[in-house]
């Protein structure tokens, strides 16, 4: 494939819509997750910043969640994310939404603006089947791709900053593990600096071959299902809040929209369900 | 005639570009580069989790006893024990622990430690028990080192 088709694809590329539509429901119910508890706004009223941001936040999260002006809500959505990081997380020193638990939601929800997320399954294409003017299930998924170069980027960097002989010796993870389960005594267990030692180089391997399988057909499938377990894992062992489930829903983005279609065709066949009342 | 441009092509090709630059090259410049500018985005998973974490091994020097730490503070269900006596997170929480120790036991007039503490290098070996922290200052009680992280030696310290 030439270098003008390859971008000829990532840019402009037509899919379904249906994964981008799952993609909508699922990182907005993880906002909701990591934000809404926090933007109530009884926890904010002498904050006008925090107010308009989480009102704005909860409007926007709304629409996107249900489809509802589903272009513009993601860009809105998108838009106060940035502003919980940049202005709320630097400006104002708000730690925890400078973390990037919080910055690949954001990067995610960016995304679906370049993605047909509001034409399946969305109160736009229910209204639009009402004016008998639906338009195709389908659309350009840009944001797809960059979704899934987001993952590879994070992969990649992240295997970058273990390349250092204090994780590769299994030191730093003894660290973070010996900080949540054991504490300050000493450890005795027998085999623990091995444990910790093959833990370490199974991230080291892990991450890249996940970053680059992605993109490989014949990988794709083991790629992914690579990187739930690892994530799962993750999820199990150590406080990752909502990253390691916004990981897992960024998998849907790495395989072909139609694909993920007709999957989901083959699973939930459309039936008539006969009035038996 | 020339085929008019698209504007929606180019503007998703802006915006695809523009998405790109952004998601490589803050990591590259923070990570491969080193500029350390903190608004810029860079992907480090766990890179400060644990660090600063301390292992304390409170011992008498006289019959080299290594003692139960919780028990020593009187605690019996290790459960019981709050987070932060748990982990001592910075040398000075394990110095000021066995301070407690000291206060809890009239017979106890010399206690030691050997410290290690997590750092981004590894495990750093803070203290070897060669001080007594019933009757020493923090300062005394490091060793040499300085009392915080990264515990640098300091010049006049042992080694």
């Amino acid at each position: 494939m030439s270098l003008r088709t390859t971008a000829e694809h990532f840019f402009h590329a037509v899919g379904s819509s249906r994964s981008s539509a799952l993609l909508r429901m699922g990182l907005v119910a993880l906002c909701w997750t990591r934000f809404a508890k926090e933007l109530l706004p009884y926890k904010h009223v002498h904050e006008p910043d925090w107010l308009v941001l989480g009102s704005l936040f909860y409007l926007s999260s709304l629409g996107l969640f249900v489809g509802f002006y589903t272009r513009a809500s993601a860009v809105l959505l998108g838009a106060v994310l940035l502003g919980f990081r940049y202005y709320l997380g630097f400006a104002t020193d708000h730690e925890p939404y400078v973390h990037h638990h919080v910055h690949v939601l954001i990067m995610g929800i960016c995304f679906l603006v370049a993605t047909p997320c509001g034409r399946s399954w969305s109160v736009d294409r229910w209204l639009a089947l009402r004016r008998g003017a639906a338009p195709p299930e389908r659309g350009r998924i840009l944001g797809l791709h960059l979704m899934t170069v987001m993952l590879s980027v994070i992969y990649l960097f992240g295997t970058l900053t273990k390349l250092k002989w204090s994780f590769l010796s299994g030191e730093r993870m003894q660290h973070s593990l010996q900080l949540l389960f054991v504490g300050s005594d000493p450890v005795t267990v027998p085999g623990w600096a091995t444990l910790c030692l093959v833990m370490a180089w199974t991230a080291v391997v892990v991450e890249p071959a996940i970053a680059l399988g992605i993109w490989v057909p014949r990988w794709r499938l083991r790629a992914v299902l690579l990187g739930i377990l690892f994530h799962l894992a993750i999820y199990w062992l150590l406080p990752v809040g909502t990253f390691s489930l916004t990981m897992m829903v960024c998998y849907l983005a790495v395989f072909p929209p139609d694909e993920v279609h007709r999957f989901l065709e083959r699973m939930a066949p459309a039936e008539r369900v006969e009035d038996t009342g | 005639m020339p085929a008019t441009p698209d504007p929606t092509r180019t503007l998703r090709v802006l915006f695809g570009v523009a998405a790109l630059v952004y998601l490589v090259v803050p990591p590259l410049l923070y990570q491969g580069v080193g500029l350390r500018w903190s608004p810029l985005p860079r992907w480090r998973m766990f890179y400060g989790h644990g660090i600063n974490l301390c292992t304390a091994e409170y011992f008498l020097p006289q019959s080299g006893e290594v003692l139960d730490r919780l028990d020593a503070l009187g605690i019996a269900d290790p459960a019981q024990a709050g987070s932060s006596v748990r982990r001592l997170v910075g040398f000075e929480a394990v110095y000021r622990q066995g301070g407690t120790i000291c206060r809890r036991h009239d017979d106890i007039s010399d206690l030691r430690v050997r410290t290690r503490c997590a750092t981004q290098r590894g495990w750093l070996q803070v203290t070897k028990g060669s001080v007594n922290l019933c009757q020493s200052p923090l300062e005394e009680a490091a060793e040499g080192r300085e009392v915080t992280y990264p515990y640098q030696l300091l010049a006049t310290g042992r080694p």
